[in-house]
C-alpha cells in the first residue's frame, strides 16, 4: 500500500512537472529555468495589473497634456520619465499604452489560434493531397518576412484594433498549423487512436476526443513563444504609424513620436522602449522555460 | 518515402522546380491581399473623403474595374516580366526604382549585418557552451534572450543618441555624408562601386554609415545564433564520437576546437536560411530608424504617401527575393551536408 501510494505520488509528481516546476521556489533547486519562468510570469502579471489598474495608477490624463506641465521637462518625481513638447505625461502615457499591446497580441494570437490549430488538426488527419497543398500554401506565407505581411495588410485594412490583430494573426497561423499538423501526424499513429478507430469512432470523433487532447497540450509553450514575437510585431506596426488611431497611447508610437527629440529629450523614445523590452523578455522567459520542460532536448548527463 | 542517392545537380534542379509553386503561391496571396481583402486600394490610397469621380478614374487607370481573373493574369505578367508599373507619387519606373537604387542598398546593409551577427554570435555561442552553465554562459544567454527582445528601432535610437550624438563617432542616418557624390553605378552598392572605380574616400564614408545600421540589425540577428550555436555545441561535446576522443587522451581544448566547434558551425548555414525572412524584415526597421534608403524604407514611404503600385511592387520583389535566396542558401547546405539530397 505504502509503495503503491509513493509509486503514485512520483508519477504525478513527474506528469505535472511539480519538482521541476514548483521545487525552485521551495528550496535550492539545480534548474534555473524554472525559475526563470516565475520572473516571466510575475513580469507579465505586473504589467497585466498595470494595463487592469492604468486608470489608477496614471497621475494624469493621457490624452491631454498635464496641468501646468513644461514641455520637455526631464524625469522628474513629479513627472517619473518627463513631458513631451507638449507637456503630456509621458508616465501616464506610457502606463496607459500598456493596454494596447496586450489587447492585440492577445486577440491576434487567438485569431491565429482558432484558425490554425483545426486546420492543422484536419490536415495532418485526413493528409493526401489536400494535407500536402495546405502545408505548400502555409510554408510559403512562412517564409515570407511576417512584418512586411502585416505592414501591408494594416496599411490596407485601415486603422484599428482588430484589423492590427488581424494582420498578425495572418502571419502566425502558419506556425500553429505547421505544429499542430506535425503533432497531428505523429499522434494518429499511436495505439490508443488505432483501438479509437477500432470500436467505431467517427472521424469526427477521433478528432475532437482522440488526437485534439493530446494535440492541445503543445499549444501553450507555442503561445508563449508567440506571445513575445507578436508584441513586437505590434510595436513595430505602431512605430511606422500604421493600425493603431493617432493620439492613443502605445508603445511603439510613444518611441516614434520621440524619436524627432532624440537630442532634446531622450526619454521620451528610452522609457516606453525599456517597457517593451521587460515585457517581451518576460514572454521569452515563460515560453524558453516551458519549451525546455516540455522537450527537453538537451538532457543534462550527470554522469559526465 | 524511400531514400534516394540524388546527386547535387538533381537537387538544385528539384529545389528550382519546387520554386516556382511556391513564388505563384506567395504572388496569389499577395494579390488576394490587395485585392480581394476587404480594404479598398483606391480608398486606402486617395483617403476617405476623395471625391467619387476621381476614385472611379484611378481605379480605372489601376485596372480594378476589370472582372478578376483579368486582373489576375495582368497581375501574373507584370510578375514574370518584371514589368511593374510607374510609381504614382513620382512617375518612375517601379522596377528601376526598387532594383537600380533601393534594393542594392538593402542588400548592402543585410550584407553587412549578417557579418556582424556572426562574428557575435558564434563566438559567444561557443564560449557559452564549453562554459555550460558558468557565469559566462549565464551572461550570454541573457544576452541572447535580451537583444532579441529588443525592438530594432529603438536599440537603433539609443545606439544613434550614444554613438551618434554623445559622442559624434557615426553618422546618425543616410548612406553618404552629403557633399560626397555616390559611386558611379556598377552594382548599386556603394562600397562595392567605390572600391571598383578606386575611390578610397567614399568607400570609408559609405562603410561609416553603414556602421550603426549594420551593427543595430546585427547584434539583434545574432541573439538566434548565439542559441543555435550553443545548443549545437552541447550536443556535439556529448557525442560519442568526441567521447572516444576524449577518452583517446585527446587535450581538451583540441576536442572542443577540432571536432565539436566544427561540427557545431555545420547548422549556421541552416540558420542563415530561417534568418533570411527575420533579416528582411529588420532591415524595413533599421532601414526606417537610419533613413538609410533601401527597399523597406522605400515600402513604408509609399504607404505613408499612398503609392500603391510602388508597394505592389516592393512586396513582389521581396516575394522573389526570399524565394531566391531562400533556394541559394538550400542548395549551399545541400552542398556542405549531402544527407539533405533525398
Amino acid at each position: 500500500m505504502d509503495e503503491d501510494n509513493k509509486r503514485l505520488m512520483d508519477y504525478i509528481k513527474r506528469k505535472f512537472m511539480v519538482n521541476w516546476l514548483f521545487g525552485p521556489l521551495f528550496r535550492e533547486g539545480k534548474n534555473t529555468s524554472a525559475i526563470l519562468v516565475w520572473v516571466g510570469f510575475f513580469i507579465l502579471l505586473f504589467f497585466i495589473i498595470i494595463a487592469v489598474f492604468a486608470p489608477f495608477i496614471a497621475p494624469y490624463n493621457p490624452l491631454k497634456p498635464a496641468p501646468g506641465a513644461p514641455s520637455f521637462a526631464p524625469p522628474s518625481l513629479k513627472y517619473p520619465m518627463g513631458t513631451d513638447l507638449l507637456g503630456y505625461d509621458l508616465y501616464s502615457r506610457v502606463i496607459w499604452g500598456s493596454r494596447i499591446p496586450l489587447e492585440v497580441s492577445a486577440l491576434s494570437i487567438a485569431f491565429s489560434l482558432i484558425v490554425g490549430m483545426p486546420v492543422g488538426l484536419i490536415s495532418g488527419f485526413i493528409g493526401g493531397k489536400i494535407d500536402r497543398v495546405l502545408v505548400m500554401v502555409m510554408d510559403s506565407i512562412y517564409a515570407f518576412p511576417g512584418l512586411i505581411l502585416a505592414i501591408v495588410m494594416t496599411a490596407l485594412l485601415g486603422p484599428g484594433l482588430i484589423n492590427v490583430a488581424i494582420s498578425i494573426a495572418v502571419v502566425y497561423i502558419p506556425l500553429y498549423f505547421r505544429t499542430v499538423r506535425n503533432h497531428t501526424l505523429s499522434v494518429k499513429q499511436e495505439l490508443y487512436v488505432e483501438s479509437g478507430r477500432a470500436i467505431g469512432a467517427t472521424k469526427l470523433q477521433l478528432i475532437t476526443s482522440f488526437i485534439a487532447p493530446n494535440v492541445i497540450l503543445t499549444v501553450p509553450v507555442l503561445i508563449s513563444l508567440n506571445a513575445a514575437d507578436a508584441i513586437l510585431t505590434e510595436a513595430s506596426l505602431s512605430f511606422l504609424g500604421l493600425g493603431i488611431p493617432p493620439l492613443t497611447p502605445d508603445w511603439g508610437r510613444e518611441i516614434s513620436d520621440g524619436s524627432y527629440y532624440l537630442q532634446q529629450a531622450p526619454w521620451l523614445a528610452f522609457f516606453p522602449g525599456i517597457f517593451i523590452v521587460l515585457l517581451v523578455v518576460a514572454l521569452s522567459l515563460i515560453g524558453e522555460g516551458l519549451n525546455d520542460i516540455v522537450n527537453p532536448l538537451i538532457k543534462r548527463r550527470e554522469s559526465l | 518515402m524511400a531514400e534516394r542517392k540524388g546527386s547535387l545537380r538533381s537537387y538544385i534542379l528539384s529545389r528550382i522546380i519546387l520554386a516556382i509553386p511556391m513564388l505563384l503561391i506567395i504572388i496569389t496571396f499577395v494579390f488576394f491581399i490587395m485585392r480581394v481583402a476587404p480594404g479598398d486600394p483606391v480608398a486606402a490610397m486617395l483617403g476617405p473623403h476623395a471625391p467619387l469621380a476621381y476614385k472611379e478614374k484611378l481605379r480605372e487607370e489601376l485596372g480594378l474595374t476589370l472582372p478578376l481573373y483579368q486582373q489576375y493574369l495582368n497581375y501574373l505578367a507584370q510578375v514574370f516580366t518584371l514589368n511593374l508599373g510607374s510609381s504614382l507619387t513620382t512617375g518612375d519606373s517601379v522596377a528601376t526604382d526598387i532594383f537600380v537604387y533601393y534594393f542594392p542598398a538593402t542588400l548592402e546593409l543585410t550584407i553587412f549585418s549578417t557579418i556582424v551577427a556572426l562574428g557575435v554570435g558564434i563566438p559567444l555561442g561557443k564560449i557559452a557552451a564549453v562554459k555550460r552553465d558558468k557565469k559566462a554562459d549565464v551572461v550570454i544567454r541573457l544576452f541572447g534572450i535580451i537583444i532579441y527582445a529588443l525592438p530594432i528601432y529603438w536599440f537603433g535610437f539609443m545606439l544613434q543618441l550614444l554613438f551618434g550624438y554623445y559622442l559624434g563617432i557615426f553618422p546618425t542616418g543616410g548612406r553618404l555624408s552629403p557633399g560626397i557624390t555616390p559611386p558611379p553605378h556598377i552594382t548599386g552598392l556603394y562600397t562595392i562601386d567605390s572600391l571598383l572605380t578606386g575611390n578610397i574616400s567614399t568607400f570609408l564614408d559609405a562603410l561609416w554609415h553603414l556602421a550603426l545600421p549594420s551593427i543595430t540589425l546585427g547584434l539583434i540577428l545574432s541573439g538566434v545564433f548565439i542559441r543555435t550555436i550553443r545548443v549545437n555545441m552541447l550536443n556535439t561535446l556529448q557525442s560519442d564520437y568526441v567521447q572516444a576522443a576524449r577518452a583517446r587522451g585527446v587535450d581538451e581544448k583540441e576536442v572542443i576546437n577540432r571536432h565539436a566547434y566544427r561540427n557545431a558551425l555545420v547548422p549556421v548555414v541552416t540558420i542563415m536560411g530561417m534568418e533570411i525572412a527575420l533579416l528582411f524584415a529588420g532591415a524595413v526597421l533599421t532601414e526606417t530608424t537610419y533613413s538609410f534608403k533601401g527597399m523597406g524604407y522605400l515600402l513604408v514611404w509609399s504607404i505613408q504617401n499612398r503609392d500603391y503600385t510602388m508597394v505592389q511592387g516592393a512586396v513582389i520583389v521581396y516575394s522573389i527575393i526570399i524565394i531566391l535566396f531562400s533556394g541559394i542558401i538550400d542548395i549551399i547546405n545541400a552542398y556542405i551536408d549531402p544527407r539533405i539530397r533525398y
